[in-house]
């Protein structure tokens, strides 16, 4: 027998037996994960109820509130707990969701990612997972067909019309009708960790706490069940109110109006007085000029609240690896003329 | 001895085949293998999000050639539950 005829013999035993390791290997090999879009029915169903609960009910809270303003005044409980509220929440948001989850921009123990993501949490935004997939995929098509929530794009369409549809669709449709990313593509790394997989689950838990915890303070401070309700209104529905609108003000107003100081291939622009309602994320060329910089303060007057808070956990030692700003890399991007070069006019 | 051939192919995508392939993508995802995933256990206790059960099934069913609703996964949400009922009904 030759040697050629006892491999074909061989092959066609092999195909003859398909003993337990030989089918495995070969079903192995079949598997690739390719789907990043993904359409279902029901998490479509959730996400328009999601997005409509969250547009509506926060308003109707602020009218309320207004309305017990008007009536009765504004005491330093409604104060503390919506400054409170709204700070943990962006916290949650810039420094957790954005910089830690979706960029790595810094390192943190178990304990801070897991707060971070519960903070995040309470922001009304959604789930951990949802928020870091959808806001790589903006990166990746940033003010490109694609974007989700850029002012120029709707889906793959460029937008046409002026100031007030672009402003509509990146600060509130987006959210009704954006396509969902697969997190075992665009966000392995979410999913590897256990702890914060538990969160993602639990959001509506941690969400309703958010709500329930200023009510509680609110009752206790004023001790009665009308100071209860005026503590879920402003430190709940008022708070998520301002958390939505300045939030989105950065995927829409950012990416039209303000400054541009770095050459980048979108339309973001740096604007100083959201800046500081926005814990530091209208700086929002500086960030998408540098995406895994923790610190978006690439002046010495530009306030980062975000980057601010990440610097004193730093020094207390709760996280690490800080990517910090490089002025080599700024002054490579910048746009400005160097201070040296004289200007031939 | 065709004929034992052409059964072989089709037996590749029966049960077993189906939970290697399930676990395998898996492992892929969450880097850790294969083997130590327990087949009873829910996807989500592997850390998987709805997103990317969806996404999962989605490429099973490129591979198997059929369509999968999504939905089967809330009623068998384990390795082993999901390619019994695949396999079932086929």
């Amino acid at each position: 027998m030759s040697q050629n005829a006892l491999v074909n013999e061989m092959n066609v035993l092999e195909v003859e037996m398909p003993v337990a390791d030989e089918r495995d290997v070969r079903a192995v090999e079949h598997v690739s994960i390719a789907q990043l879009s993904i359409n279902d029915a029901r998490i479509n169903r959730g996400q328009v109820i999601h997005a409509a609960a969250i547009l509506v009910l926060p308003t109707m809270g602020v009218a309320a509130a207004a309305y017990l303003a008007v009536r009765d005044g504004v005491s330093l409980m409604e104060i503390t707990v919506l400054a409170a509220m709204y700070s943990v929440a962006w916290i949650g948001i810039t420094v957790g969701y954005h910089r830690l989850f979706t960029h790595h921009a810094f390192r943190a123990g178990k304990l801070v990612r897991m707060g971070l993501a519960i903070a995040g949490s309470t922001a009304g935004q959604g789930p951990v997972n949802y928020w870091v997939t959808n806001h790589r995929r903006h990166h990746h098509y940033s003010d490109k067909p694609g974007d989700i929530h850029s002012p120029y794009y709707r889906g793959r369409d460029a937008i046409k019309g002026g100031f007030f549809s672009k402003f509509f669709h990146s600060q509130v449709a987006w959210t009704f009708i954006h396509e969902h990313s697969n997190t075992a593509v665009i966000a392995k790394d979410m999913l590897r960790d256990l702890s914060i997989a538990r969160i993602h689950r639990q959001y509506f838990l941690w969400l309703g706490l958010s709500f329930v915890l200023p009510a509680v303070i609110g009752g206790l401070w004023t001790m009665s069940p009308l100071g209860a309700l005026k503590g879920f209104l402003w430190g709940g529905l008022m708070r998520l109110f301002l958390t939505y609108h300045s939030t989105n003000f950065i995927t829409s107003l950012t990416h039209m109006w303000g400054k541009q100081v770095y050459k980048t291939t979108d339309s973001s622009r740096n604007n100083g007085w959201l800046a500081v309602i926005t814990f530091g994320e209208a700086w929002h060329n500086n960030h998408h000029a540098f995406p895994s910089w923790a610190y978006f303060q690439h002046r010495w007057y530009q306030i980062d609240l975000g980057g601010i808070f990440i610097r004193t956990l730093e020094l207390l030692g709760l996280v690490y690896d800080v990517r910090r700003p490089l002025q080599r890399a700024m002054d490579a991007r910048s746009l400005a003329r160097r201070p040296h070069v004289v200007s031939s006019s | 001895m065709k004929s034992s051939a052409a059964k072989a192919v089709t037996n590749f995508r029966d049960q077993g085949a189906i939970e290697t392939w399930i676990a395998s993508y898996i492992a892929r995802v969450i880097e850790k293998d294969a083997g130590e995933l327990d087949e009873n256990a829910t996807f989500e206790s592997f850390g998987l999000d709805s997103v990317s059960v969806v996404g999962m099934t989605g490429d099973l069913g490129q591979w198997l050639e059929r369509e999968i609703d999504p939905v089967v996964v809330y009623d068998h949400p384990s390795i082993r539950g999901l390619a019994a009922y695949l396999a079932a009904s086929r």
